[in-house]
């Protein structure tokens, strides 16, 4: 008896370990490109190429005390000097990808969550998710699990947003403003 | 002309509000009534959120926090929430109550725009409405949020048409317009796969829990001024989200057999799911 136990929990253990592993749930919400439609009807955008140097993100980390993770930004600008960004904001709990609306004097115009994860780290090995931020496949929307409709759970705080936001309105001041 | 859909997602009311939207319009109609439902939630936000040191719940607080208080003039929308609450507050024999933000300063859980909140020693008793005016008979301070999502939810909903299916949910606060054979996923404990999916039994739900907080609680036991723990959620099944937000927590403290009677009274359902995604229905 003893012996079939030993061999059934055994069976047990190896069914869950070959249990496929769920990588990540993801929710997508809008492309990168129909963001920039609500944020900016009808105005034509121009992508910048600017990448921070250790100083600017140093001084950024300073001023919003949020860490800046990625020195290369995703920024387009306006007719009218607006800019529009496309960032990352990584919580206790989720991954997300946001897009920001700036006006020429800096204010906040408008946030959108573009794709919402709960997972850790999956994002930044993901090349889709990369390449959605550089205008070659701004059409396709990430998918990287089923996505599921309605979730109704224990009110999750948004505050890493709010922290990410400070950081973006402080770039601003500190480089973006310039260019 | 073809169906479209939209599904945005922003931060507002202090958490995610997602608006899924679905019809016969064309996008840029739908994209206009999803800013037309996010403004309404903005709108709200500004007037009841505790975090704005400018909003109308944060005036109004300073003021109770001086009670006695007669007849302060409230806007419409404090009036509807706080009405609610109140009501609650009675039918749940005092397990659902407003006044205690002090609780939630105290544990940092809330930011402190008063000073000193020793001298909150009132309950939503000493509170009466009266013609969109507040009176108190002792000094307390509302926190609002425990129903106000619930009613954002449910003024944004009702701006949209009913030929566009709308499906809003305010960190966990949802409300349908086409909710009939619609599913949620009821998120159970903190892990990614903790769901389970049930059928909607009415138009509203929102679930509460614990879960997300590690150090301190947000949910106050009223009658012991203590903070509550536990392992699982509450979702309530109910006709508005406003409704079903407060009902949660009500639900939560209260006696099995007394939240049955409460359910009752406003003719909702209550699903308790334990940390293990088991469940049962009060009704």
């Amino acid at each position: 008896m003893q012996r079939r136990g030993f061999i059934k929990g055994l069976l047990l253990t190896a069914a869950g370990l070959s249990l496929p592993v769920k990588v990540a749930s993801a929710k997508t919400f809008l492309t990168v490109k129909e963001s920039q439609d609500i944020l900016f009807p009808n105005q034509v955008l121009t992508k910048l190429n600017v990448t921070l140097t250790e100083e600017q993100a140093d001084a950024i980390a300073d001023k919003s005390d949020t860490r800046v993770r990625n020195l290369k930004m995703n920024v387009w600008k306006s007719a009218d000097g607006g800019l529009f960004i496309a960032d990352q904001v990584i919580g206790k709990h989720e991954n997300i990808d946001i897009a920001v609306g700036l006006d020429a004097a800096g204010k906040v115009t408008g946030i959108e969550v573009l794709t919402y994860r709960e997972s850790y780290g999956e994002q930044v090995m993901h090349p889709k998710w990369r390449k959605q931020f550089h205008g070659k496949d701004q059409s396709e929307h990430l998918l990287l699990d089923e996505q599921i409709k309605n979730i109704s759970g224990a009110t999750l705080s948004c505050r890493h947003i709010t922290d990410g936001i400070n950081r973006l309105t402080q770039t601003w001041d500190l480089v973006l403003k310039a260019l | 002309m073809s169906e479209n859909s939209l599904t945005r997602c922003r931060p507002l009311l202090g958490t995610f509000v997602e608006i899924s939207l679905k019809g016969v319009s064309d996008r840029a109609q739908l994209i206009a009534y999803s800013i037309l439902a996010f403004d309404e939630i903005e709108r709200i936000h500004h007037l009841l959120g505790f975090h704005n040191p400018d909003s109308e719940l944060t005036r109004l607080n300073k003021k109770l926090l001086s009670a006695p208080l007669k007849d302060q003039p409230l806007s419409i929308d404090m009036v509807n929430v706080l009405t609610l609450a109140l009501t609650i507050h009675q039918q749940s024999l005092g397990f659902f109550d407003v006044t205690i933000a002090d609780n939630l300063i105290n544990t940092k859980l809330l930011p402190n725009h008063f000073g000193h909140i020793d001298n909150c020693v009132g309950n939503s008793a000493d509170l009466t409405l009266t013609h969109n005016t507040i009176s108190s008979k002792s000094p307390v301070c509302i926190d609002l949020g425990g129903i106000a999502k619930g009613y954002a939810v449910d003024c944004a909903l009702a701006l949209v048409p009913s030929s566009v299916r709308c499906t809003i949910n305010a960190g966990g606060d949802l409300k349908s317009n086409d909710w009939q054979n619609q599913w949620v996923h009821v998120k159970y404990a903190q892990r990614e796969s903790a769901l389970r999916k049930k059928k909607m039994l009415q138009q509203a739900v929102a679930t509460s829990g614990t879960y997300y907080h590690d150090d301190h609680s947000a949910i106050i036991n009223p009658i012991t001024a203590t903070e509550h723990k536990f392992k699982g959620c509450v979702s309530v099944f109910s006709s508005s989200a406003m409704l079903s937000d407060a009902l949660t927590k009500a639900v939560i403290l209260m006696p099995s057999n007394q939240a049955k009677k409460l359910l009752r009274v406003y003719n909702a359902h209550a699903i308790l799911t334990n940390r293990f995604g088991f469940s049962r229905t009060i009704r």
